[in-house]
């Protein structure tokens, strides 16, 4: 009995002391860290809340698998941080024959991360696995069906033939992979992970390390062409939760973080060390009518409003819309008023409406040509179409989507005061709906690529379903001036040629109003300033710095010698805490030993 | 809670344990084959019924998960679209694709998630062990912490102490996961730094047993303490009402009447019948450590299942959350059938059920 107990009581003490040593260890520890605090300096830290699961690059999709890319390879030809345009990459010139069928490019003198060199061998290996992997071709059936034939002429000379004139070539930025490390996956490259740390690529990052869900670590490749990057490593840090990434911001636990709201960019404009960046986004937000839904041999299906085909009442809607009401009172004034489907971002290619055809709010413009086209006012306060239809629209709203359910209320206002009615409809299938034809107008939003050639084709002819629904036509629009223009800008490779044609079919966009492109959002960032100089934004005129295309503003950080401090604070404040716990720890002890005493008697 | 308790006989008490033990023995070892017979096939039956559910049920979200992945996707094409369709034979007939489902399930492949394209076993066996970790030490914690004041609580029922502490911990309970995690990232880790604001190790960790052992230690403390705040008070109401019940029984007046220190008979007499009930409790927790928690792993980046399916469901990832659904049920259907089991030797009369 009496060595039982002596146990228990030694085991209770030893309990005790564990529970004493365990958090002051725990607090020890940022001391530990501090040691080699020239390291932490050396160190960039950006917070992401995607997952990498596949390193393969042929098959990655979403955004931080593309900054991998974008950081980890060299390709080509990259889009220039000025705005967006073709710049040297691998390739120190190219130039495309009179036919438009042959591009010659040269590459540069360069090595791979582990310094064997980069060969038109390996650029033709390349597209060796783009065209003959099943799963890969099938991906990028785009590319396959355009390219004929990839040839290394000489070590440093590649020539690819294509099946007709295009700009893909120069605008797709497609990774190219060493040969030396991805035959030995003949014929399975689909199949592999591409997952040996480190990684070998070619570009200003190395990923040497990452765990799930936690970080990616890159070391810099002091061998990149453009020379070192300005920090030793580059580190993406995991946040699920935005608020947590703030919060770390302003511990200084990351430097760069993005995605933010609104009122975390207030929250953290004007705090001292950190820098916020509010840019335009390559993306928009648009209004799209059921321009009347059809297959495309001519079949109408749907219960589409007819009036919403007459190109007037269209107009008269765009002229009842305030875009900045719109961006001040719902975004908080975040956001550009836009114009077409090329965001102002791509400022080479951009369009911008001249004096008379621009559209501005004008309730009673908008009047005037609803009256003009023989929309006459109904008694109660409705119009009423030429064959006597009321002009009562249907507007899918994405049910549980803030912006635009307020922003639909303002719309509905305006519209109201034209005549025009609108029946909401709130709905988490508002775009099948569409599809299948039923709704005459809904918002859409997507993201833009340097080359618009896709979005622009999904406002062609060519788009309208086989069989209702379906299709990939945003908005049942077909024209064929506008197929054409299409199709020559795609194959058009003098950029001021191909900038021309592009306003043309801007134009036609604005105009003809199948969509009304309401603003371009846009993206908020925020940066560690006190640790971090030299960040080249993209476009480098009041750009962004996350989400661009290429490894510019990585590679271009460089530590301002300023950083850290922090840590010698922290580590006294956690001796403090750890002396503080330590003290309740024995208080509670004392005060549960009197208890038993009480208790006793 | 307190009726709840109520319906458990303390098995302790003398005229049960005395009066069974004889003729009961006897036909014990036939009587139990049937009786885990029993119980194991109401947990097949269950299974089963996951197994229909689990394909079925994610297809009523409205989001089709191929065109989210277009809305973020940098090179989004409709040739890519097509191949992704196809790829994850999303174009096939309903049935076929259940078929499909239901046979590589049972031969233990749950498919390829649709966002990461790799095996979702692989995404589950990544992500299962931190989540058993964060999940398993606060369990731990609150079943400690929520038992020892629950008893404490009973046993000076009405006092200050009881009132007390019964307060705090359903406070705890009732405020958002969310709310209470965020706090203690902007008090300890924005303001003070004592702790990470999440993640369960750093970058920056050398990849060495001891450092990455302290420097996940010290990414635990806040999401473990999070979690235990919120979860103890159901163990301590529990522990609370079955203490009382004991309580009031005469094995406790005698324990008393033989002048055993108060500490000892609450320990060595009524807290031991008292933990009765609330082992199906436990089992039942031991069987939602895999859960995980989701809003704590979303709070502080723990690389956890819980996270996984939230994230799974904005998307939706529908081989992912088929995997999850399948593995959290499965866990919860098997710890109760291990708690049933355990019940024939730590319960005589549930013998005779």
């Amino acid at each position: 009995m009496i060595t039982r107990h002596r146990i228990r009581r030694l085991s209770r003490w030893g309990v005790a002391g564990l529970a004493l040593t365990v958090p002051a260890a725990l607090f020890v520890l940022p001391a530990q860290a501090s040691e080699d605090g020239d390291a932490a300096e050396n160190r960039l830290f950006v917070a992401t809340d995607q997952s990498v699961e596949n390193w393969n690059p042929f098959l990655q999709i979403y955004f931080i698998e593309h900054q991998f890319r974008q950081v980890q390879y060299e390709p080509l030809i990259r889009h220039s941080a000025e705005d967006y345009t073709a710049t040297e990459g691998l390739a120190e010139e190219w130039e495309v024959s009179d036919d438009g069928l042959t591009w010659t490019f040269t590459l540069r003198e360069t090595v791979w991360h582990d310094e064997q060199p980069v060969t038109a061998d390996d650029v033709e290996y390349t597209y060796h696995i783009i065209l003959n992997d099943e799963v890969i071709s099938a991906r990028s059936a785009d590319t396959v069906e355009l390219i004929e034939s990839v040839e290394a002429v000489d070590d440093r000379t590649v020539e690819i033939r294509i099946t007709e004139p295009s700009v893909t070539l120069e605008l797709s930025d497609q990774v190219i992979v060493p040969k030396h490390i991805w035959e030995e996956h003949e014929g399975n490259w689909s199949d592999w992970g591409n997952d040996d740390f480190p990684i070998i690529g070619s570009g200003p990052w190395q990923a040497v390390a990452y765990e799930t869900d936690q970080f990616i670590r890159y070391e810099a490749n002091e061998n990149y062409w453009r020379g070192a990057p300005g920090f030793d490593e580059l580190i993406f840090q995991y946040y699920t939760e935005p608020d947590t990434a703030v919060a770390g911001l302003e511990a200084g636990e990351v430097d760069i973080v993005g995605n933010l709201n609104e009122a975390q960019v207030r929250r953290l404009d004007g705090m001292e060390g950190i820098t916020t960046v509010v840019a335009p986004n390559r993306a928009w937000l648009a209004l799209r009518f059921n321009t009347g839904a059809r297959t495309i041999d001519g079949q109408e299906f749907g219960q589409g409003h007819p009036a919403l085909s007459d190109v007037a009442v269209r107009q008269a809607l765009h002229h009842a819309i305030d875009k900045q009401e719109l961006i001040d009172r719902v975004r908080g004034g975040f956001g550009e008023v836009a114009s077409s489907i090329v965001p102002s971002v791509f400022g080479a290619i951009y369009w911008e409406p001249d004096d008379d055809v621009r559209v501005d709010f004008d309730l009673e413009e908008a009047s005037r040509i609803l009256d003009e086209a023989g929309y006459a006012m109904g008694d109660d306060g409705i119009r009423v179409s030429p064959d006597g239809d009321p002009l009562v629209f249907s507007f899918g709203i994405d049910a549980g989507d803030a912006d635009r359910e307020s922003t639909a209320l303002f719309i509905e206002e305006w519209f109201s005061e034209i005549g025009v009615g609108v029946e909401q409809v709130i709905s988490e299938d508002v775009h099948d709906q569409f599809y299948a034809g039923d709704i005459d107008f809904t918002f859409t939003g997507w993201g833009i690529n340097p080359d618009p050639t896709y979005n622009l084709i999904r406002q062609t002819c060519g788009q309208l379903p086989e069989e209702p629904p379906g299709g990939n036509s945003d908005a049942f629009y077909c024209n064929e001036h506008y197929d054409n223009l299409v199709a020559q800008q795609a194959a058009e490779t003098d950029p001021e040629a191909r900038a021309e044609i592009l306003a043309e079919v801007q134009e036609i966009l604005y105009t003809d109003a199948p969509l009304i492109f309401l603003w371009y959002p846009t993206v908020m960032e925020a940066y560690n300033s006190d640790k971090i100089a030299d960040v080249t934004f993209q476009p480098t005129d009041g750009g962004m710095i996350m989400g661009q295309i290429g490894p510019w503003a990585y590679h271009s950080a460089a530590p301002t010698g300023e950083g850290g401090g922090g840590l010698s604070t922290s580590v006294l404040v956690g001796a403090g805490a750890a002396v503080v716990l330590g003290a309740a720890v024995a208080g509670v002890g004392l005060a549960r030993r009197r208890q038993t005493a009480d208790d006793r008697e | 809670m307190a009726n709840e308790a109520a319906t458990y006989l303390p098995a302790g008490s003398p005229e049960d344990s005395t009066g069974d033990a004889g003729p009961e023995r006897r036909r014990s070892t036939a009587g139990f084959g049937r009786y885990v017979l029993n119980r194991a096939s109401g947990a097949v039956v269950s299974l089963v019924a996951v197994l229909f559910t689990g394909f079925f049920i994610f297809r009523i979200l409205p989001r089709d998960p191929v065109e989210q992945i277009m809305l973020n996707t940098p090179n989004a094409t409709p040739e890519l679209e097509a191949a992704l369709r196809s790829e994850f034979g999303l174009d096939r007939p309903l049935l076929v694709q259940f078929w499909e489902y239901l046979t590589n399930t049972l031969s233990g492949d749950l498919g390829v998630s649709i966002q990461y394209q790799v095996p979702v076993t692989q995404i589950i066996a990544d992500r299962l062990w931190p989540t058993v970790l964060l999940s398993g030490t606060a369990l731990v914690l609150c079943v400690t912490v929520g038992f020892s004041q629950g008893a404490i609580a009973a046993w000076r029922n009405g006092s200050k102490f009881d009132k007390r502490t019964v307060n705090i911990a359903l406070l705890l309970y009732a405020a958002p996961a969310f709310w209470v995690g965020m706090i203690a990232i902007i008090v300890f880790a924005r303001e003070l730094r004592l702790f990470p604001t999440g993640r369960m190790v750093s970058a920056t960790t050398p990849n060495e047993f001891w450092p990455r052992l302290l420097d996940t230690a010290h990414h635990m403390v806040l999401p473990t303490l999070t979690m235990s705040a919120m979860l103890y008070a159901g163990y301590l109401l529990i522990m609370r009402a079955s203490m009382l019940d004991e309580m009031g029984n005469d094995y406790i007046t005698t324990a008393r009447a033989k002048g055993l220190r108060d500490a000892v008979v609450r320990r060595k007499h009524a807290m031991r019948n008292a933990l009765l009930p609330t082992t199906t409790l436990v089992f039942m927790a031991i069987g939602n450590v895999i859960n995980g928690a989701v809003f704590t792993e979303t709070v502080f980046t723990w690389p956890g299942l819980g996270y996984t399916f939230f994230q799974a469901i904005s998307v939706p990832d529908l081989p992912v959350l088929q995997g999850l659904f399948i593995v959290f049920s499965a866990s919860t259907i098997l710890a109760n059938l291990t708690a049933d089991i355990l019940y024939w030797f730590i319960d005589p009369r549930s013998r005779k059920a």
